[in-house]
């Protein structure tokens, strides 16, 4: 029987134009299949803060920096053993907590024995806004002719 | 919407506190019990694929 060899691997779920999408709006659903069976390697979520604004949104990046990787920011990983070079489908699902606002993502990749993928991760981008109606109140009745004060929250992932 | 009709359209204005934007419409003349109101709100970015909505409906009498 093949040995199979642990490998971590991180995912980071990052919204357009902003930070990566953490706890404070339900986080993520991560999930990691193999390519071509199918089968279910990992699953979990992506919990955490939204990472480090300065560092997310510095003007240069160099390569092999990372932008994510930092204390207390939001992440899925995992460990997954590998006995040979594997193809894999990542899909992420997100905000959890905003279910009309959740979007998907989906990539692919090989995954090697041994062969970690730390740092950042890989990172997967959401497009899209949070919206909310913010006024009226959800449970109002309205009459003819009334004058309606429209209210509403817009916010990145 | 107003029972599937569109009564008005509008841009929402900043209304003074972060994230959030305001306006307001006049609603029609309203028939019979638990006709419906539906409200769209929609987002967009300049310069992004950064899109967002949400719908509410509401309870009309007349």
């Amino acid at each position: 029987m093949e040995s199979q060899i642990p490998t971590r691997v991180r995912v980071r779920v990052l919204s357009c134009d902003a930070k990566i999408v953490g706890s404070l709006v339900g986080g993520c659903r991560v999930t990691i299949r193999n390519r071509d069976s199918g089968e279910l390697l990992a699953a979990g979520l992506q919990l955490g803060g939204s990472g480090d604004t300065e560092r997310i949104f510095q003007p240069s990046v160099g390569r092999f920096d990372t932008r994510f990787d930092t204390p207390g920011t939001a992440v899925f990983e995992t460990e997954i053993p590998l006995s040979a070079p594997t193809p894999v489908v990542i899909d992420v699902e997100g905000p959890l907590a905003y279910p009309a606002s959740s979007q998907k993502a989906t990539m692919t990749t090989w995954l090697i024995p041994g062969e970690h993928v730390l740092g950042d991760g890989f990172v997967l981008k959401l497009f899209g806004f949070i919206v909310e109606v913010l006024q009226p109140f959800s449970v109002e009745v309205f009459q003819s002719n009334a004058g309606i004060e429209l209210e509403a929250g817009v916010r990145l992932l | 919407m107003h029972n599937s009709h569109q009564i008005a359209s509008l841009n929402l204005d900043f209304a003074g506190r972060t994230n959030v934007f305001r306006g307001s419409f006049e609603l029609g003349a309203v028939e019979k019990n638990y006709e419906v109101l539906d409200i769209l709100v929609t987002a967009s970015q300049q310069n992004t694929a950064n899109y967002g909505a949400t719908r509410r409906t509401y309870k009309l009498i007349p």
